[in-house]
């Protein structure tokens, strides 16, 4: 009976010390609001927080997906080897300065035979 | 855009030109390179347009008949002393293994590698004319 009594003081005090210490400490946060604080205005509708955060970046994202497969994305017919080829020739190089179908006038005043190379079908 | 262009696209070309230019500045060769119709008797034609480059003796010309599924490697008096028959014939099959998968710039573009690296020779004093 004694000891039941002991240990009831004992968890009043402590209970009363933590109540105490929790208003202490927390007595900055029951000041008042000064005038000068921002003012963050009414709340955003719904609407416009959908809009923000997820439009917007939806937008951005489909912008860079546009110039991606804008600049690049060109997916033209190709030419399939093996079929006839009737284009005009291309070039590169040296050969690009006289290759154009007049290569027999060349040949007849060419100084060398041609002297080896390779030949491979595919 | 004509029909010829549908063959490469401007990216393609400027690889090819990259090739051109790289292998050029490896050796002290020229290289050409034509890809068009070559005929039935694609060798004569392609030595005909490989004459017809500014300096034949010392360009290396690789024409390419997709049509006809050709290609040819032709070399003049001063190119085939650094560019054997047999690099000419290594540059070709590994230019048909790309052609086989249809990548005729790609092609082009391993041909033109080895055939710079073959033709690559270290330059010596007053010995480098032929």
């Amino acid at each position: 009976m004694r000891n039941s009594a002991r240990a009831l003081t004992v968890v009043t005090g402590v209970l009363s010390t933590l109540a105490t210490s929790a208003v202490v400490l927390a007595t900055p946060a029951l000041a008042n609001v000064v005038d000068t604080a921002y003012d963050a205005g009414p709340g955003l509708t719904v609407p416009q927080t959908i809009g923000i955060f997820v439009g917007i970046p939806l937008l951005i994202i489909l912008v860079i997906y546009a110039l991606v497969y804008g600049l690049t994305g060109r997916r033209g017919p190709r030419y399939p080897a093996g079929q006839p080829y009737t284009g005009q020739p291309e070039v590169f190089g040296d050969a690009s300065t006289s290759a154009d179908g007049t290569g027999d006038a060349h040949a007849e005043t060419a100084p060398s035979e041609p002297e080896g190379g390779a030949r491979g079908q595919w | 855009m004509g029909s010829g262009d549908d063959l490469f696209t401007a990216r393609e070309r400027e690889d090819i030109d990259r090739a051109v230019s790289i292998a050029e500045g490896d050796t002290d060769l020229h290289f050409s390179v034509y890809v068009g119709a070559l005929g039935a008797d694609s060798r004569t034609t392609a030595t005909r347009v490989h004459a017809g480059l500014p300096d034949p003796t010392s360009s290396v010309l690789v024409a390419v008949d997709p049509g006809a599924r050709r290609v040819e490697v032709v070399t003049g008096t001063t190119s085939h002393r650094w560019l054997d028959d047999r690099s000419c014939a290594l540059a070709v099959l590994s230019m048909s293994t790309s052609f086989t998968a249809n990548d005729i710039a790609g092609g082009i573009v391993n041909g033109l590698r080895t055939l710079g690296e073959h033709a690559r020779h270290p330059r010596v004093l007053h010995l480098d004319e032929p």
